[in-house]
């Protein structure tokens, strides 16, 4: 079984990859979007003394800008959806269970939006932008490690927020708040250490930092290497419990399904 | 002339008042879209309050002028979505042939879009950033209002309005020819995030493209000029005041060029 969602999750990349005019134009809207962020935080860490603090929260913003590029634009309402036009009773009579179908999807659409949007959109800020990546194997093979597990939370909180389509039908409105939360509490926006003690406190207790901060931190190197394993330890966890959250609002969801007509 | 310039305003509401009270049977609804809307936007002033409390300053820009920016390109382009947001649908329309429909009838088919295509939703989520920004960045740190400044807001909003919705006018016109224009329409939604803040800290090339290729120059940022100090906007006479209050009508009225040989070349799509 697991050999058909591996298979849906190639499909999903190679249609990402196959729309190449598609692919550039998404790729020039999203990059003006992390372009203009970058240039903001470029013209105000100009007025820091540091130059060692300067680099590393451009740097950081450069890699948090080609991070979050990764989460945009992606059929998130799909539960919704289907629910509002009634086709979930149809995928329903699939042997596939909709939710992993969609997860392996959403996971192979995401390697290829890393491939044609994310590297690229990383490259050209650092040309553009100057600063110095020291990049290491080690390094790099970290943070392509939390940002896989970044995005399979962030996967998981689209599908809670998603489920709650079982009880308040129409979820445009909640996952526009839950992006917002990803994109503001989980440093897609601002370096989280610029944030006052009271908001981090909060976003401690929050999955939203293991999304984009986490992976974005180690690439750029305010994370060392070293102290990585306490961020994939995090990742884990949250794994687990949005994981475990899911499930239990799939199968208490399911039941208060109700369809008729043939 | 002026009899037929008012019937057509006349016409215009009554439109824009129908889709009004049809959006308003499930107000539910619309609240909860509305509050969606806006939580698109809130991370951005969230963020450039964040910079503005922790540095004081976006370059040489101070917190009164960019929360200023801010909220005023916010409102011009909320005001935009009132009246030009349904231009955005040409495509869809041309797809599914409504654009035949409306050729039949005897009105202008770009006021039969205009009012017949009006959301309220988009139009007040960004209104209501704009003003949220007024309101809260604002109050803290005001700009100095003088009864120059009070006189010139009016037509300095009606000049950004004008400007965005000629931009957004020209995009739409490119369906005629492409029946697509998703990729610009998707371009210009890019762009326009440019307006949010001071164009002077972009690099050169890019300043020089928002003046001139994709003007969103002169939708919101140049106009707020008038109301705040700066050394770009103080060392500007007269002269090219008056020039950038008239680039909104301009830009329109290029808009509205591009629109009427669109619709002069349009043929069916056959659907």
């Amino acid at each position: 079984m697991i050999w058909y969602y591996l298979r849906t999750s190639a499909l999903a990349t190679k249609d990402r990859l196959i729309y190449r005019t598609d692919a550039l134009i998404e790729f020039a809207t999203s990059f003006v979007f992390d372009y203009v962020k970058v240039a903001i935080w470029a013209v105000v860490l100009a007025s820091v003394s540091s130059a060692t603090a300067k680099q590393e929260a451009l740097s950081y913003m450069v890699f948090a800008a080609g991070i979050s590029s990764m989460f945009v634009s992606s059929n998130v309402s799909f539960l919704s959806d289907a629910h509002l036009t009634g086709s979930l009773t149809a995928l329903m009579t699939r042997p596939v269970a909709p939710v992993f179908d969609r997860v392996f999807q959403a996971v192979g659409g995401a390697i290829g939006v890393f491939v044609i949007r994310s590297v690229p959109t990383i490259a050209l800020l650092w040309l553009i932008f100057p600063i110095q990546l020291e990049l290491s194997v080690p390094r790099i093979l970290a943070g392509l490690s939390l940002l896989a597990m970044g995005y399979i939370i962030h996967i998981l909180v689209v599908q809670l927020v998603d489920g709650l389509t079982f009880w308040v039908l129409d979820t445009f409105s909640l996952h526009r708040l839950r992006d917002s939360l990803v994109r503001f509490l989980g440093g897609a926006l601002v370096p989280l250490w610029f944030y006052p003690e009271s908001i981090l406190q909060v976003i401690e207790q929050l999955p939203f930092r293991s999304i984009v901060f986490a992976p974005a931190a180690v690439l750029s190197g305010v994370i060392s290497v070293a102290a990585v394993r306490e961020e994939l330890i995090r990742a884990v966890a949250w794994i687990g419990g949005l994981g475990t959250l899911c499930l239990a609002e799939w199968r208490v969801g399911l039941r208060r399904i109700s369809s008729f007509g043939g | 002339m002026e009899d037929e310039a008012g019937r057509m305003l006349r016409i215009y509401w009554r439109m824009v008042g129908a889709a009004l009270r049809n959006s308003l049977i499930e107000r539910h609804s619309l609240v909860v879209r509305v509050a969606g809307l806006v939580m698109s936007d809130v991370p951005a002033l969230l963020a450039l309050v964040v910079i503005i409390v922790r540095f004081g300053s976006i370059g040489d820009w101070g917190a009164a002028e960019i929360s200023f920016v801010f909220a005023f390109s916010h409102v011009a382009y909320g005001l935009r979505n009132f009246v030009f947001h349904g231009f955005r649908t040409v495509p869809h329309l041309i797809v599914r042939g409504e654009i035949d429909m409306l050729l039949l009838r005897p009105l202008p088919v770009g006021l039969q879009i205009a009012g017949g295509r009006f959301t309220l939703e988009g139009a007040t989520s960004h209104l209501l950033v704009g003003i949220m920004m007024a309101v809260t960045v604002g109050s803290i740190w005001p700009i100095q209002w003088t009864a120059g400044r009070i006189a010139l807001l009016v037509p300095a909003l009606v000049s950004s309005t004008l400007a965005q919705g000629g931009i957004t006018i020209a995009i739409s016109s490119v369906a005629f020819s492409t029946i697509s224009n998703r990729g610009l329409e998707n371009l210009y939604s890019g762009v326009r995030e440019f307006t949010w803040y001071p164009l002077t800290i972009f690099h050169r090339p890019v300043q020089v493209l928002l003046f001139t290729a994709i003007p969103v120059a002169f939708g919101g940022f140049m106009q707020s000029g008038l109301f705040v100090s700066h050394p770009f906007f103080d060392q500007i006479g007269w002269v090219v005041w008056s020039a950038v209050l008239l680039s909104g009508p301009l830009i329109y009225a290029a808009g509205f060029f591009l629109w009427r040989l669109g619709l002069r070349k349009y043929s069916s799509t056959g659907s």
